[in-house]
């Protein structure tokens, strides 16, 4: 799911400092599993914002920020209010914005990665949206995205005991691609050199997008 | 009324029996993997037998096993209590001891000290004097064993060495069991030195560990006819749960995180898969608020709310029922502060406590001493959660002593008063 | 009709009526001192850091819940001066005040617990007895235990129990689990003291307090038979025997920790209603109780620590509502 974290509090308040009405929205989905931006942390932003501030804070929340259909029920409230602060990832910061582009649609939350919960409270980043998806040569683990180098052909060099050079905590990605070949029975695989990738399929190709509209095809 | 019993050994088929007489059926999980797969709901029973060896706990085993020594082979049983043998094992060895002796053998038994505070224990001692058991107390000990099996044992004490050779020795040191350890890390109880499946509220009289379902039963407990007393009726008994408030799950709100899930120390949450939300059901439900707390979708509510906090005077107190509120209510009069009582310090969340900081100039939050939470972790997350708060304050350019964590049990009244003394003088200032 | 009798008013004693009330059983406590509660009452929790699990913390909240529970009638001040059984039922006699009443009851429980043998005694400076100890740990706060920090305490354990001479050969059970616990609780609030353990069996294997683990806590653990005697300069002497003579050694504080002995009524007690007193002076069952309609729960049967006495109070208490629901169902 997409992880974010919510922005530390005083920057929150500094950038809310102007309004007197402010609407604050949660979203239900990726950060409210990620403990970041559910309803809960909106009443919390609600409440910590009250004890410096004599200004008007109204909390709601939708089930995603990323849906025309659900953002229709805070039309209303919107209209009420002087800034929207959205708990929502950047995508719903981003929607909120375009269906209200006459308020101001502020961020509480920076959205980092694509990632797992690994223990209550513990996310760690899985997935970078390459683009370009090679897991299955790499035994079910991301080089891209694990791999602080992201190196395609092996380990650097500097981990120690598993774990990357960077810090103890993050695992050597190269390490697990290979004990997990390992187990598989398939490390001939890196004998297999892969090559220098076309990343414009990456963030480095611009903004993308996937084109589905078969699904609904344009009645003439 | 069913249940799930997981665990062997060898007193095991007298606790079935009694079970199936009290009308409780069960079924018997093999290790961690099996109990996995069975119903979450049901209440789980833990049996962790005695560790010791069979040559002390089965008389027919040792007495075959004596009869294939030579008659002037010593018994020697090594009790290395480096490692702690608790009196009802050593009641056993002596039991063992006596039997050996009585074969016509020379016993010895060896030991740094004696756990003698099981019941009869010194008719036990003297028995085994008579039978001619020699006792042995030693400091230092090194055991070595040829190939042939024979083993060379010389103890110290002060100054006097003495060896043994034996082929004989039965070590009674205790061990521990890795499909034990592993099914403890499955139900999430705690275990103190690989050995007791318990959590600080082991004395509990129902037999309980911190999980509310789950249940720990020793070989100690046992009575000679596999008579398990508390635990049947407990079992059975409904306990007070009247005017007991429960956590319920808004399924319109629940993202299916599986935050409480993990949360929970009572395994009480299940995942209802039809309705893709958590369920809680009422049974399992153990009343700490830990669920609450934790929901990021603020998607668990009690099912009758807890009183609201009042905002009277500039101290609040708010203290865990369990241990801060009753020496509160006894240590505080004349003070200026506010008690209140929550059903456990896991109950608070930032949310709530961000919201009374506006309309108190203080906030001390009193919950149990480390190992002491009825509720496994709640007063861990409190003071936890009293941590973030006061970061949050503070980078907001309050100051974050206005929000403290005490740690406190029942009879600590002198302890509690000064705490919120000292407290209130400094919220004065 | 079910009202149960409840002779005592300490841990067992609450504890079995708080588990009868929650089964809609009456229960009446006659406590012969001013209050309930006992001597556990007056004990101290023993945590330095983490729980030492001495169990106080669960009778805490038993005080307030039978003070302030109305199925629960407690008559302080008062003792039980006959018993008489008529009809399947049983007739005491409650002196309170002077006032002698007569009550009925279906059920008796005997929870008087234990005596105190150094619950008279006067110490000279320096000394106190267990139960003594366990008041000042009550009433500890933050860096203060004794009036004054000493530099020096020893706690002689097996005082007055494991031995023949005084008539009391047992183990009293948890005099090791105490001084173990009171000992870190020592060494925590004065670092600098000197803290000596003088046992005979240290029978708990608890990791927090084991062996071990006190002597990582700098306390000093002597195996020996340790008496009290004497003083110089005002300071209370300790004495024992090694093999090559007596040694001594003075302290600024001694504690002696005293076992569990029979209490002073239990004779009187098997007397009035069909128990047997043990050869130690403890008090058993002659026929299952759920048949005489008798129970006991407590130290008044034997040796037990505060953990024990929890557990066999409530599995009495569990006695006496299987018991009922098996009459009620016939």
């Amino acid at each position: 799911m997409i992880v974010a974290e919510r922005k530390p509090i005083q920057e929150i308040a500094d950038s809310v400092r102007k309004y007197e009405k402010l609407l604050i929205v949660g979203c239900g989905t990726c950060v409210t599993v990620s403990l970041s931006g559910g309803e809960n942390e909106a009443f919390t932003v609600a409440n910590l914002l009250s004890l410096v501030s004599d200004a008007k804070f109204d909390v709601t929340y939708v089930e995603r920020q990323c849906e025309p259909e659900f953002l229709e029920k805070l039309d209303e409230a919107v209209s009420k209010a002087d800034a929207v602060l959205s708990l929502a990832c950047g995508v719903g910061v981003q929607f909120m914005a375009e269906r209200y582009p006459d308020k101001p649609v502020l961020p509480a939350l920076n959205t980092t990665f694509m990632g797992v919960n690994r223990d209550v409270g513990y996310l760690t980043e899985m997935c970078q949206g390459c683009g370009n998806c090679i897991l299955e040569k790499t035994g079910g683990v991301c080089p891209v995205a694990r791999c602080s180098k992201s190196h395609f052909n092996g380990p650097c060099g500097g981990s120690q005991n598993g774990k990357c050079e960077i810090s103890n905590e993050t695992d050597c990605a190269w390490q697990l691609i290979y004990e997990r070949l390992k187990r598989l029975d398939q490390l001939d695989r890196l004998c297999e050199i892969i090559p220098p990738r076309d990343w414009r399929t990456s963030r480095d190709g611009g903004p993308r997008k996937v084109d589905r509209r078969d699904l609904r095809p344009e009645v003439e | 009324m069913k249940l799930v019993i997981v665990g062997e050994g060898p007193k095991l088929p007298l606790v079935k029996e009694k079970l199936s007489a009290a009308g409780i059926d069960y079924f018997s999980a093999a290790n961690a993997q099996e109990l996995r797969e069975l119903v979450p709901t049901l209440p789980v029973l833990v049996y962790v037998p005695c560790d010791l060896p069979k040559f002390v706990l089965e008389p027919d085993y040792q007495k075959r096993a004596v009869s294939a020594l030579h008659a002037n082979d010593e018994i020697v049983f090594l009790m290395d209590a480096a490692k702690e043998n608790t009196p009802y094992e050593f009641s056993l060895v002596f039991d063992a001891a006596i039997r050996a002796a009585r074969m016509m053998r020379p016993v010895t038994v060896l030991s740094r000290t004696v756990r003698g505070s099981f019941p009869g224990a010194e008719h036990k001692y003297t028995q085994a004097r008579d039978a001619g058991v020699r006792f042995i107390r030693y400091d230092d000990i090194e055991v070595e064993r040829s190939v042939e099996g024979v083993y060379t044992v010389s103890v110290t004490e002060g100054t006097d060495t003495l060896v043994i050779e034996t082929p004989c020795l039965v070590d009674c040191s205790p061990g521990s069991g890795p499909e034990l350890l592993e099914i403890a890390k499955e139900l999430r109880l705690k275990v103190y030195k690989k050995r007791y499946i318990t959590n600080s509220r082991w004395f509990d009289h129902n037999k309980n560990t911190s999980r509310r379902n789950v249940y720990v039963l020793f070989d100690s407990d046992i009575g000679e006819d596999g008579d398990v007393g508390t635990l049947v009726t407990n079992l059975l008994s409904t306990q007070n749960r009247a005017n007991r408030r429960v956590a319920m799950v808004d399924k319109t709100k629940c993202a299916f995180c599986y935050t409480c899930y993990r949360i929970c120390p009572h395994s009480a949450p299940v995942p209802d898969l039809t309705a893709r939300a958590m369920l809680i059901p009422e049974e399992l439900c153990d009343s700490c608020g830990a669920c609450v707390a934790a929901c990021p979708a603020n998607a668990i509510a009690w099912d009758e709310p807890l009183p609201n906090l009042p905002d009277m005077k500039p101290v609040l107190m708010l203290c865990c029922e369990n241990s801060a509120y009753v020496a509160a209510s006894a240590a505080l009069d004349g003070l200026n502060v506010e008690i209140s009582s929550m059903p456990c310090g896991g109950v608070i969340s930032t949310m709530e406590m961000a919201k009374a900081m506006g309309s108190h100039s203080g906030i001390l939050v009193a919950v149990c001493i480390n190992g002491a939470c009825k509720h496994y972790d709640g007063n861990l997350r409190a003071i936890a959660t009293v941590g973030r708060i006061k970061k949050e304050i503070a980078e907001l350019g309050l100051d974050s002593g206005r929000i403290e964590v005490l740690q406190v049990s029942g009879p600590m009244e002198n302890v509690i008063r000064d705490a919120v003394e000292r407290f209130e003088g400094r919220i004065n200032e | 009709m079910k009202r149960v009798l409840i002779i005592g008013g300490g841990l067992a004693a609450c504890t079995v009526a708080r588990d009868l009330t929650y089964a809609g059983i009456e229960a009446c406590i006659v406590e012969r001192n001013s209050s309930i509660g006992g001597k556990v009452r007056n004990y101290g929790c023993k945590a330095t850091g983490d729980c030492l699990n001495c169990g106080l913390c669960t009778a805490a909240t038993l005080w307030d819940c039978v003070e302030k529970n109305e199925k629960i009638q407690k008559i302080c001040n008062a003792t039980v001066t006959d018993i008489v059984r008529k009809d399947g039922l049983f007739l005491a006699d409650i002196l309170s005040g002077g006032i002698s009443e007569t009550h009925m009851f279906s059920d008796i429980v005997l929870a008087s617990g234990f005596r105190d043998i150094y619950g008279s005694t006067v110490f000279q400076p320096g000394v106190i007895g267990g139960i003594a100890m366990e008041r000042l740990l009550k009433d500890r706060r933050e860096g203060e235990l004794f009036d004054s920090a000493p530099s020096s305490v020893a706690l002689l354990l097996c005082s007055g129990s494991r031995t023949i001479k005084d008539q009391a050969p047992w183990c009293s059970r948890f005099c090791c689990g105490f001084s173990g616990r009171t000992a870190r609780v020592i060494k925590h609030v004065y670092p600098e003291c000197k803290v000596d353990l003088y046992y005979t069996d240290y029978q708990e294997t608890h990791p927090e307090y084991c062996m071990e683990k006190l002597r990582e806590q700098g306390i000093n653990l002597v195996k020996c038979r340790a008496r009290c005697e004497g003083s110089e300069d005002g300071r209370p002497v300790v004495t024992w025997d090694e093999a090559d003579g007596c040694k001594s050694a003075v302290y600024d504080r001694v504690v002696l920790i005293n076992g569990i002995v029979p209490g002073e009524n239990n004779r009187a007690f098997a007397e009035l209603t069909d128990l047997k007193q043990n050869s130690d002076g403890f008090l058993e069952y002659v026929k299952e109780p759920e048949i005489t309609g008798v129970y006991l729960a407590g130290t008044v049967k034997g040796p037990m620590g505060v953990n024990e006495t929890y557990r066999d109070a409530a599995y009495t208490a569990v006695r006496i509502i299987e018991a009922y629901k098996k009459e009620a169902s016939n």
